[in-house]
């Protein structure tokens, strides 16, 4: 089980607003990590990074950003 | 606590007096007990000397099966539940111009540089396809090293979750 030692950046990770990317440090790795943080993770850890994004403890959540899209093949 | 074993000469002196004779022994005893402990088990004694404990149980765990508790357990690989850390996944990238990396680390979802399950379903009759990923995922596929980022907008390939 991970250790979570600081979680930073919270974006809303879908328009629905379902989950959110963090960047997530944790004690046992020793680099930042791309986190996508959801309420039904399977690993414990993942829905407590949910829970305290969705209460401002790690900053506002900042507003879902749509990929861009797709440029067509000829 | 340590007690060094008495010399043997401080008991058998010709001028040994009763009083050396039981300091001798008690000082064997100490010794005994510092090396094996005082309660005369086996298992105490092991420990005492620093080569008791190791495994006396076994556990299941997440891709990790045993035969049992305890004895002669054996360990056996089984799939790890699914989204769980050390998952794997039939995974599609979103890349969007951008490079990705053989073994790189990539959050879940839809947007660009992020993973997300796929099926290579020809059709879906009566329903939709169903299912999402959490957490940081390692993509176990083909990467690109181009500078000007890399020119497919989506890859295909397997991933696994690493945290």
């Amino acid at each position: 089980m991970l250790t979570i030692q600081y979680a930073k950046d919270p974006i809303w990770n879908d328009e629905a607003h379902t989950a959110i990317h963090l960047t997530v440090k944790f004690v046992e790795i020793p680099e930042e990590l791309p986190f996508t943080a959801t309420p039904n993770d399977p690993m414990p850890y993942g829905v407590v990074l949910y829970n305290s994004a969705l209460a401002g403890d790690y900053g506002t959540i900042a507003p879902y950003v749509p990929p861009p899209a797709p440029i067509p093949t000829a | 606590m340590t007690t060094a074993l008495p010399a043997a000469t401080t008991a058998v002196a010709s001028g040994a007096t009763q009083g050396d004779v039981k300091n001798w022994i008690t000082g064997v005893h100490d010794y005994l007990a510092g090396l094996f402990g005082t309660t005369g088990s086996t298992a105490d004694a092991l420990t005492a000397l620093g080569v008791g404990g190791g495994v006396s149980s076994a556990v299941a765990g997440n891709g990790v099966a045993v035969s049992g508790a305890t004895g002669a357990v054996t360990f056996s690989v089984s799939a790890p539940s699914a989204n769980s850390v050390g998952s794997y996944c039939f995974a599609s990238i979103q890349v969007y111009q951008a490079n990705w990396t053989f073994g790189g680390n990539y959050s879940a979802g839809i947007g660009s540089q992020q993973i997300q399950l796929w099926a290579n379903a020809d059709s879906v009759t009566g329903g939709t396809l169903t299912g999402s990923i959490s957490g940081t995922w390692k993509w176990m596929g083909l990467g690109t090293n181009s500078s000007a980022g890399g020119q497919a907008s989506s890859a295909f390939g397997i991933a696994v979750r690493v945290a």
